[in-house]
């Protein structure tokens, strides 16, 4: 049910990704609960899952993966490289993995 | 290590390969064409190139407003960088000078600190109460000079862009009041108009300063078009741009800080005219 009402409130707009970490404030559930309200989600088809690769530097998402067999060992950020930064490409292996979810339409 | 040559080689590696193939007829990898166009060239021939094809490089572009128009009797020997070059086309000055930039580098594999010199390309334009500073960009990677056990490191930096661009501020300064341009209105325009969008945008609020930067390849007013029109009545800083159109009129990307007179370029252009064709697109809106 409560996943059917947050459907509904998100189905008007362009929800971008789905962290677990708005589906609990939303419902002011336990991480626990949310998280799995997302699992069950991916499982009906409504949502799916991705995995995010953060950027050390600009702290933004790089590129975004279905899984983490995907993910390459080094990845380019053409911020960094637009801003000069040292380094525009890193070894994935030692950068943060964000998990969220997007809606399937 | 820092030979006239050297030195000459170094220039040459601020152009793309493929320009200097075609320019000067040679073959090869990008090593062999440079050594063979420094034995094969006088200097001269190879700073008239480098006059020439400064459109080709990767650049940090500064513009500035005079309060009068320029004349040229005021640059005399006092000015502080030698000319290498210069033109007058169509009432536009264009002077041509190479600083030396000097880098200490500490290597590894024997331990050891050695000196790496630099030629910058510098590009004074001057129209009127515009004055234009285009730097090419040098390599910020100092171990692609090195071999690849020796890890290599900046140690320090003497006479940079940034030492470079306060003399030639300093100078003009004497004898005019100079301005960045501010090109807020210009880059607006190209945004309303689609032209251009951007990756990452920095904006002055009345308390604070307000950043957004896109994940992926995704674009700010294509994802925001409500924030869109709320952040054009405010004042840009840094900002990362998309050229959308594929005309390729401008080149791909650029950064820019409208506030303060200046646009960067990273890559190197397509075609010869688009950067150029950046600054007029922008001056031409603002």
């Amino acid at each position: 049910m409560l996943l059917q009402k947050y459907l509904q409130t998100i189905d008007n707009i362009d929800p971008g990704k789905i962290y677990v970490e708005n589906v609990r404030s939303l419902y002011n559930l336990p991480r626990f609960a949310a998280r799995l309200m997302c699992e069950m989600a991916v499982q009906e088809h409504i949502f799916t899952k991705k995995i995010g690769v953060v950027c050390p530097n600009c702290n933004r998402i790089i590129e975004e993966f279905d899984n983490i067999n995907q993910i390459p060992e080094t990845i380019y950020c053409h911020i960094c490289d637009a801003e000069d930064a040292e380094q525009n490409t890193y070894k994935t292996e030692n950068l943060k993995k964000e998990e969220y979810y997007k809606l399937l339409r | 290590m820092n030979s006239k040559r050297d030195l000459l080689k170094r220039l040459l590696n601020l152009f793309p390969t493929k320009l200097l193939k075609e320019h000067f007829k040679e073959k090869g990898n990008s090593e062999d064409v440079i050594e063979a166009i420094t034995g094969n060239n006088r200097s001269n021939f190879i700073v008239d190139f480098v006059f020439n094809n400064y459109n080709s490089t990767r650049q940090n572009i500064y513009l500035f407003d005079l309060d009068k128009n320029f004349n040229r009797n005021v640059i005399d020997n006092t000015f502080p960088l030698a000319i290498e070059k210069e033109i007058l086309l169509n009432q536009e000055y264009t002077l041509l000078c190479l600083p030396q930039t000097e880098f200490s580098v500490y290597l590894s594999n024997p331990t050891a600190k050695e000196d790496l010199f630099f030629l910058q390309p510098v590009h004074i334009i001057i129209h009127k109460k515009s004055l234009v500073l285009i730097f090419t960009k040098l390599e910020k990677n100092v171990h692609t000079y090195f071999p690849e056990i020796r890890e290599a490191k900046k140690a320090s930096v003497k006479n940079d862009e940034e030492e470079t661009l306060k003399k030639i501020l300093t100078f003009f300064g004497m004898h005019y009041s100079v301005t960045p341009t501010n090109f807020n209105k210009g880059i607006k325009q190209l945004w309303h108009k689609d032209e251009i969008d951007c990756y990452k945008i920095q904006w002055r609020n009345p308390h604070s300063t307000s950043s957004e930067t896109m994940d992926g390849t995704l674009t700010f007013k294509q994802k925001y078009p409500t924030e869109y029109l709320k952040i054009v009545q405010t004042q840009l800083s840094k900002s990362v741009w998309k050229y959308l159109l594929t005309d390729d009129y401008l080149c791909e990307g650029f950064t820019a800080d409208p506030s303060n007179g200046e646009i960067s370029i990273t890559k190197f252009p397509k075609l010869p005219n688009q950067v150029k064709n950046v600054i007029t697109k922008i001056l031409t809106n603002n």
